[in-house]
């Protein structure tokens, strides 16, 4: 039974495509042009710092309307009516969007419209029906895990500790503003990227559900590049249920991207055969992970009468005749050297020439200047991008030159390998289906006011989503509970083995409803 | 200060300036600073660790597809051009154009 009281726009996903389809005479439906109206009107207090959340760069008003126009008439005539037929979504801002300003939450891109859309704007727009309000803030190029880098300030959490509740909360990163607009409910889901986590994390903060599929389910086209091998699209909702819906519509096979896979092959398995497995590090590292063991205490309790699935069994790295290879082992370091590297020659293109900021030292109009072509590429460089692209341009830079390149370079490809031979021997030998770790060190959100931004401390953070990424494997981060002492998540990270994200939907489902009080 | 971290700091100095100019990115004064007195060395002492792995076994991996189930094949499509986008599409984002062309700084003599 939908809940009448709320305002429309905080409805669940699966309670809009409902509500959106009923009869004109039931008093209940949700005509798909007042929805936008909510939904924008909403929106427009989430942009720009020290309005709300700052969760928005950009909002496309007259696009919005327009789309949302269209489906009100589909929807009404039960023409041609699509799955996400007047729903409306936001976009991470690093997703092309055609005529709609797209940044990157960079000055490099501030005035920059984009002439195409990224391959699953399309699919969610054109075969889809979904209705995309706007662009979300985020971390500058997905550098980040505070959201506090962007060249349109700090993205703030909707979400506060009860035992300090005059104090702001970052919604983590990179992606989040579209975690905070979903957990301020602006939009029912959003789309982020996640290249190490940039989904899950910000996901675990702000109490959302946040999935990062298998690398290759989803094209990569028109999404802006920070680190090829490892970038993949993701999804936020406030439900197992509403992420689904929304992944399901954006994965498919597209020669835009050479990556992105063209057949798969799942195997499906009942719940009551599914096995569990709580992964951590090895206990050698326990020192440094001060969370970990009341996360454990907590996870052990909390699943304390979780039936349905097979019991859970500790995969310690440390034991004997356990795991062979650890996948935590060198990991942070091997995802730093390959996404440096790979940020270093991905962000070659911005050269203020074709488009994005130029330096306005030199003279644009063809007159005489007294720059070179060199130097105004540099200047335009240093003065587009913020500090943080700038650090790992030159580190990524540093580790491909020649001297470094074998020794970490090449060397963290080796990791790499055998980080994806660990898991391979977790799910195949070891016969888990689905693996259970923290999400990030901290787990929870930490105050917006604590900078990390100068400090490589801050890339601590991914330790945990950063093994999982190197691998290509499947992620859903899901928020089981709240925190007893401070009322904010409580989240865990689901792995599956490739292409297996029936199998983690249904898991997370069923553990949502189990801590929902669902029987 | 004593020698060894005197010589540091000209090592950090030298390699940035030429990192620099690999990635033709000219740093602002103050993050050049803080990256020769400290993050640059953090960093890359950091990264030089994982030589310290033992990984004669593994060969480099560029591409996790092959530990798909599969194998998976990548499918490349045809070594065909083709314009996605109008010519006046694409130079509408570019700060400075004319007639139809990218407007850049003289080069030639």
């Amino acid at each position: 039974m939908p809940d009448v009281s709320k305002p429309d726009n905080k409805l669940s996903l699966v309670e809009m495509y409902e509500r959106l389809r009923l009869e004109k005479s039931d008093s209940r439906r949700l005509d798909a042009c007042e929805l936008m109206e909510r939904t924008l009107e909403d929106a427009r207090g989430h942009i720009g710092a020290g309005n709300g959340t700052n969760s928005f760069i950009t909002l496309d008003e007259a696009g919005a309307r327009k789309k949302a126009e269209a489906s009100s008439k589909r929807l009404l005539k039960r023409d041609r009516v699509r799955v996400l037929e007047g729903i409306p979504l936001a976009y991470k801002d690093m997703f092309c969007t055609k005529g709609v300003r797209t940044t990157a939450g960079s000055r490099m891109l501030d005035n920059f419209i984009p002439p195409y859309s990224a391959h699953v704007v399309e699919l969610l727009e054109e075969d889809a029906g979904a209705i995309g309000i706007g662009k979300c803030n985020q971390d500058e190029f997905a550098m980040g895990s505070y959201s506090n880098s962007s060249y349109y300030g700090a993205v703030v959490s909707p979400l506060r500790n009860s035992k300090k509740s005059d104090e702001q909360l970052s919604a983590g990163g990179s992606s989040g503003g579209s975690a905070a607009a979903v957990a301020a409910g602006i939009v029912p889901a959003a789309l982020g990227t996640d290249t190490g986590g940039s989904v899950r994390q910000p996901a675990a903060f702000t109490g959302c559900v946040g999935v990062k599929p298998t690398y290759g389910l989803c094209s990569r086209f028109g999404m802006i590049s920070y680190a090829s091998s490892l970038d993949q699209a993701g999804v936020f909702a406030r439900s197992v249920k509403d992420a689904a819906m929304v992944l399901y519509e954006m994965f498919g096979h597209d020669e835009r991207d050479m990556t992105s896979v063209s057949h798969i092959e799942t195997e499906g398995k009942t719940l009551d055969k599914v096995r569990l497995g709580i992964i951590t590090p090895s206990k050698k590292y326990h020192e440094f992970f001060p969370h970990l063991q009341s996360w454990l205490s907590q996870l052990n309790s909390r699943l304390e009468g979780f039936a349905g699935l097979s019991p859970i069994e500790i995969a310690d790295s440390d034991a004997k005749d356990s795991m062979l290879l650890d996948p935590y082992s060198g990991s942070l370091e091997a995802y730093y050297i390959i996404a440096m590297a790979e940020a270093s020659s991905n962000l070659a293109r911005y050269d203020g020439v074709r488009y994005g900021y130029r330096t306005a030292t030199s003279s644009g109009e063809g007159q005489a200047s007294s720059m070179s072509l060199q130097e105004m590429i540099a200047f335009s460089r240093g003065e587009g991008f913020g500090s943080e692209v700038q650090r790992r341009i030159i580190m990524g830079t540093h580790v491909l030159s020649s001297g470094y390149y074998e020794d970490t370079y090449r060397q963290a490809q080796r990791v790499r390998r055998l980080i994806c031979e660990s898991y391979r021997l977790l799910f195949a030998r070891y016969k888990f289906d689905i693996l259970i770790s923290p999400v990030s060190p901290d787990n929870q959100a930490s105050a917006l006011s604590m900078d990390l931004s100068h400090d490589p401390l801050q890339y601590f953070q991914d330790f945990y989503t950063v093994p999982p990424s190197l691998a290509g494997l499947p992620c859903l981060s899901l928020p089981l509970c709240k925190d007893d002492d401070t009322g904010l998540p409580f989240a865990v990270q689901l792995i599956g083995n490739y292409f297996q994200e029936d199998q983690l939907f249904d898991v997370a489902y069923h553990l949502e409803r189990h801590f929902s009080g669902a029987s | 200060m004593n020698e060894s971290s005197e010589d540091k700091k000209k090592l950090a100095v030298a390699s940035i300036a030429r990192l620099e100019q690999l990635s033709c990115l000219r740093l602002s004064d103050d993050l050049r600073a803080e990256m020769e007195g400290k993050t640059f060395d953090l960093v890359a002492d950091w990264f030089a660790k994982i030589k310290e792995l033992d990984t004669k076994e593994a060969e480099p991996l560029v591409n996790t597809r092959e530990f798909h189930k599969d194998g998976g094949e990548v499918a490349l499509r045809k070594d065909e051009a083709c314009a996605d986008a109008k010519r006046e599409e694409l130079l509408a984002n570019a700060p400075a154009s004319e007639g139809g062309f990218f407007i850049v700084p003289q080069v030639v003599e």
